[in-house]
């Protein structure tokens, strides 16, 4: 298999120290989660006249449009899958050609469903980490991309033995909180 | 709009209000999924427009504005420009417009209202208002305004989108064209089973034998050494690598952790676990036990989670360069800045971005004044003992460090020696002891005990194997290091008058004996790293087996330097009943702790097994010699884990060729018969043994070699292209230059300046373009009467296209006077390419 195939990319969209703006990660790895990439945008700041219109569509347009899409075009590895940290970032799958899945841990993608009540068309798939070491997640694709899973969840099942696939997220939060202080641009 | 207004007058020809301001409501639009612009619906509206008198409306009223048909109202002025205008979330927009008093205009047929578009925001809260109107004129303004609309200004910019952030990043290792690259390598190894279960040569598994896996160290190592001081501009993308490094695993057991080669031994992770859980810590294993090796792996977790984002790494002189080298051995993704330069750099090195500040105990008593004791999340001490006298200015300066974290490292055994403890613990964990807890030792041992760890290698003796190695690397001290330049400046130009293998193993030999010992000095880096060891080795009670290719230039020279360990002197020249009455006395009693060995005067069958440490003063070409070396002590009836060290000097011969011989490792595979330095002639081709010096092998005759036309050429120039040449040289190897007037400078030619560990090297350097001639002494004694009026200079260095007379030779020693003839010369402009005739 190429070395290309197990690239893993995290991708999440984290508010800035601030709160007030918005910044873009993307952290790529190997099968056991070392990191290969990592790519971030500078913060975007919505004013409250642009939140005020932007409404709801702020987050996804800003996470999707203006900072995934060109994160993903300038990406030097080829990714075999991209896990996103919240649903409203499966759009990006519109860029990239790999499986895209949202992951959560299980008990959190449980009670959502149980406090929203089943969400028509999901079909979120839970898998446990084969060597046992990490706790169980549930990965959801894009409703037009749904059949990306059953591709995506043979590479989640293969790279989950090796590494939790919640954790580089934390580590994508870290490392967020470090580079406003090398860059005020990230603030 | 319902305007409150008089009905019973004309009210423009008399009590007409004056409008001076006007409000308009205005409904936000829903906004679709992905606006690009927002629509909204707004009236055309005409101004108000007031007659000469004044037309009276409430200063805010809300206005609905009706369709109309037409309406004439008084002369109109320009309007104004209204500023006030604000938005009122969540669905209203309210403007407020000043206008100025006006005679009369005519409105024209007033229309539909239209929708407009294109509206853009400039953030804040500001709207702009282009303003169209002709000249109007209206009667009846009171009657008007119920029915009128009036027509309102054309909005031309009212949202702005939001726009693409610019975005940054990095990619960590090298791609598919080098998939073998170093970083790579390093940082993806993944051993296989049988790395890890079958052994190599050195009777280690082979995936953690550092001397089989040392290939991939070769150039960053060197990189490490040569490059850090001149890195001031980091990537903020280097900064956060540690952050984004996998976690080590519960039990540090994630195979993909570990540089290659690297693992902890089974008690290790209880020692890191004790570092990570404590701010104040103590780790005081024995030697040997890897106190560093743990320390690094704690320090690696805490940079992962952003705990320790500064660290500042204390330790002796000696052992800065081999701290070095294992943090990038151990934990490459850390930036580790060394911080050992002319204070003025220091300055800059101090500020410089990194992860981890290395340095001295007396780096850092100087430079209080300029470093941030508030900077640091964490402080290491290694050797910690280095703290244990209060009144010490070092003791001083480190208390000012104002860390979190704060662990110490020591081999000593510390705990029967309570005031040494007590000063220890004033930084470690302030407070806890007092200086008149001195004698009540049971106190002090119950109050550290949570802050203590000490691990004995009896202790842990089922979880070592029986053999340990290490490659220590130091650097030359100062001195060593001037005579280790001079003597390779002179190997080089005598080389290039006799260019045979023997001329080079000549030389090898001799550079490696200054970096045992300077000649004239007798210092030794190497011996100062021996005397710390052998000092905690006796406190431990061990012994040690130091073994040299050299007995006389090296052990001799050595062994009074060792009279405290009572040394005994092993070699050829002593009789049968002698070396039995050494080898008896280390076996069975105390008071020898170590013995100096030559190899080659022992046999295969001797037996010392009362020692567990061995030394290699110098560098062996054939590990199997060293292994035949560490049997005298790894052999039937050790009871003990045998600790390899190898001493090399950093940016030396002994590099080089340690470098170069990593990569014919397959070579090793047999046992060469034989002990001499001839060896290195069945494993280094006549190009490498010369490549060491940048030289080539002599040629036969009829092709002409690089150097002959290296000649032509030198000899085709002009003494102003000569000073060129040699400005450029100095340039090549590091030097700032500046060039003098032609006009007469006390005979300098050039001015040449660089910054090195030992400080500012400051040259002046005088040019003789005497091609085929000789250079007498007089042109020598100027120049030194010119070097002793200028003391900001460190040497005087003159070069020339001829030679040297003998008497020159001999006035410049001693003087900081370095001769370049024209061989050494020639090997240079060679060496970097500045004559033009590479390749041919």
């Amino acid at each position: 298999m190429k070395r290309e195939e197990h690239c893993l990319g995290f991708y999440s969209l984290n508010k800035t120290l601030d709160k007030e703006g918005y910044l873009g990660a993307l952290l790529i790895t190997d099968q056991y989660g070392r990191p290969l990439e990592f790519r971030a945008t500078h913060s975007v700041k919505p004013s409250p006249f642009q939140r005020q219109l932007y409404g709801e569509a702020l987050e996804p347009y800003i996470g999707v449009e203006l900072c995934g899409k060109q994160l993903v075009k300038q990406l030097d590895h080829t990714l075999g899958l991209l896990a996103v940290s919240v649903s409203f970032l499966l759009d990006v799958r519109d860029f990239v050609p790999c499986p895209v899945v949202h992951v959560q841990k299980a008990g959190d993608a449980i009670e959502v469903q149980r406090r929203t009540g089943a969400e028509e068309g999901w079909s979120g798939q839970q898998l446990a980490s084969p060597s046992g070491r990490f706790q169980p997640i549930v990965i959801d694709t894009a409703r037009e991309y749904k059949d990306d899973l059953d591709r995506a969840r043979i590479l989640v099942e293969e790279a989950f033995t090796h590494m939790d696939l919640l954790e580089p997220f934390e580590r994508i939060a870290r490392a967020l909180e470090m580079l406003p202080r090398e860059d005020s641009r990230f603030a | 709009m319902t305007p409150t207004t008089s009905t019973n007058r004309k009210p423009w020809k008399r009590g007409a209000t004056r409008v001076t301001s006007a409000l308009f409501r205005l409904r936000a639009p829903e906004v679709s999924k992905w606006p690009g612009s927002v629509t909204f619906g707004i009236p055309r509206v005409l101004f108000p427009l007031p007659s000469p008198e004044v037309v009276k409306l409430p200063s805010v009223t809300p206005i609905r504005v009706p369709s109309v048909s037409h309406a004439t109202i008084p002369i109109l002025a320009e309007p104004e420009i209204s500023t006030d205008l604000a938005c009122h979330p969540p669905s209203t927009l309210e403007l407020g417009v000043h206008l100025p008093p006006v005679s009369h205009v005519t409105l024209p047929l007033l229309e539909e209202p239209k929708i407009t578009t294109d509206l853009t925001c400039h953030p804040p809260s500001t709207l702009e208002f282009g303003v169209h109107l002709p000249p109007l004129a209206l009667e009846d303004f009171t009657s008007w305004l119920p029915s009128g609309l009036i027509t309102g200004p054309d909005v031309v910019q009212m949202f702005e989108p939001l726009g693409f952030p610019a975005a940054i990043g990095k990619s960590y290792l090298e791609r598919a064209r080098d998939d073998d690259s170093e970083a790579y390598t390093r940082l993806s190894f993944l051993p296989s089973e049988e790395d890890l279960t079958e052994e190599c040569i050195h009777g280690l598994p082979r995936a953690s034998c550092s001397i089989c896996l040392g290939e991939a160290d070769k150039p960053t190592r060197r990189r490490a050494q040569t490059t850090r001081q001149k890195e001031v501009v980091v990537d903020p993308l280097d900064l956060i690598l540690p952050l984004l490094q996998p976690p080590l695993g519960e039990d540090f057991d994630n195979i993909v952790s570990f540089p290659p080669g690297k693992r902890l031994l089974p008690f290790q992770p209880d020692g890191v676990r004790f570092l990570l859980d404590r701010t104040s810590a103590l780790l005081g294993d024995e030697m040997g036990l890897g106190k560093s090796i743990q320390a690094i792996t704690a320090l690696r977790i805490l940079s992962r989670i952003g705990t320790a984002r500064n660290v500042l790494l204390l330790c002796p002189k000696s052992v800065v360069s081999d701290w070095h080298n294992k943090l990038w051995e151990w934990a490459p993704e850390l930036r580790v800045v060394r911080v050992r330069a002319p204070k003025q750099q220091r300055a800059v090195l101090w500020e410089s971005p990194g992860h981890i500040y290395l340095t001295t105990y007396e780096t850092l008593r100087e430079d209080l004044d300029i470093v941030n004791t508030q900077g640091f999340d964490l402080c290491l001490l290694d050797e910690i003992q280095r703290i244990k006298n209060p009144s010490t200015g070092v003791t001083q300066a480190v208390r000012r460090i104002d860390a979190k974290i704060r662990w110490g490292l020591s081999g000593t055994p510390l705990e029967n020696k309570l005031e040494e403890l007590i000063s220890i613990f004033a930084y470690l964990k302030p407070g806890l002891l007092r200086v008149a807890d001195a004698d009540r030792s049971r106190l002090v041992k119950r109050l550290i005990k949570p802050y203590f760890l000490r691990r004995r290698i009896a202790d842990v003796l089922d979880d070592l194997p029986q053999k340990v190695s290490h490659e220590v690397w130091l650097d030359l001290t100062d001195r060593q290091r001037t005579s280790y330049e001079r003597a390779l400046r002179e190997g080089r130009t005598s080389l290039n008058q006799n260019r045979t293998v023997v001329h080079v193993l000549a030389l090898i030999a001799k550079l490696k004996q200054i970096c045992n010992l300077d000649p004239e000095t007798g210092e030794s880096a190497k011996l100062e790293y021996l005397q710390e060891q052998l000092e905690e080795l006796r406190e431990g009670g061990e012994k040690a087996l130091v073994f040299s290719q050299y007995p006389k230039v090296t052990l001799e020279q050595i062994a009074p330097q060792l009279e405290e360990f009572k040394p005994q002197l092993y070699h050829g020249q002593l009789s049968d009943k002698q070396r039995d009455d050494i080898v008896r006395e280390f076996q069975e009693q105390d008071t020898s702790k170590v013995l100096l060995m030559s190899v080659k005067a022992g046999g295969l069958g001797l037996t010392l097994t009362r020692a567990n440490h061995v030394f290699h003063f110098d560098l062996w070409w054939n590990p199997a010699v060293a292994q035949q070396a560490e049997g005298r002590a790894h052999r039937i009836g050790q009871e003990k884990t045998v600790f390899v060290k190898t001493l090399y000097t950093v940016d030396s011969i002994e590099q080089r060729i340690h470098d170069l011989l990593a990569e014919k490792r397959a070579l090793f595979q047999e046992v060469i018969d034989g002990l001499s330095d001839d060896d290195l002639t069945r494993l280094l081709t006549e190009e490498e043994l010369f490549g060491l010096f940048d030289l080539e092998p002599a040629r036969p005759t009829g092709k002409p070699s690089l150097s002959q036309k290296a000649t032509e050429v030198l000899r085709s120039v002009s003494p102003v292209e000569f000073e060129e040449l040699v400005a450029s040289l100095y340039e090549r190897m590091g030097f700032a230059v500046r060039k003098t007037q032609l006009s007469y400078d006390e005979g300098v030619d050039l001015y040449a300046q660089r910054s090195t560990d030992a400080g500012v090297e400051g040259l002046i350097v005088q040019c003789k373009h005497y091609f085929g001639g000789t250079v007498g002494v007089a042109v020598v004694r100027e120049l030194y009467g010119t070097l002793r009026s200028k003391p900001n200079m460190s040497r005087a260095v003159l070069v020339t296209s001829g030679r040297f007379s003998q008497r020159c030779g001999e006035f410049a020693r001693g003087k900081n006077i370095d001769l370049m003839p024209v061989d050494q010369l020639l090997g240079l402009l060679l060496k970097y390419d500045l004559l033009g005739v590479a390749g041919g």
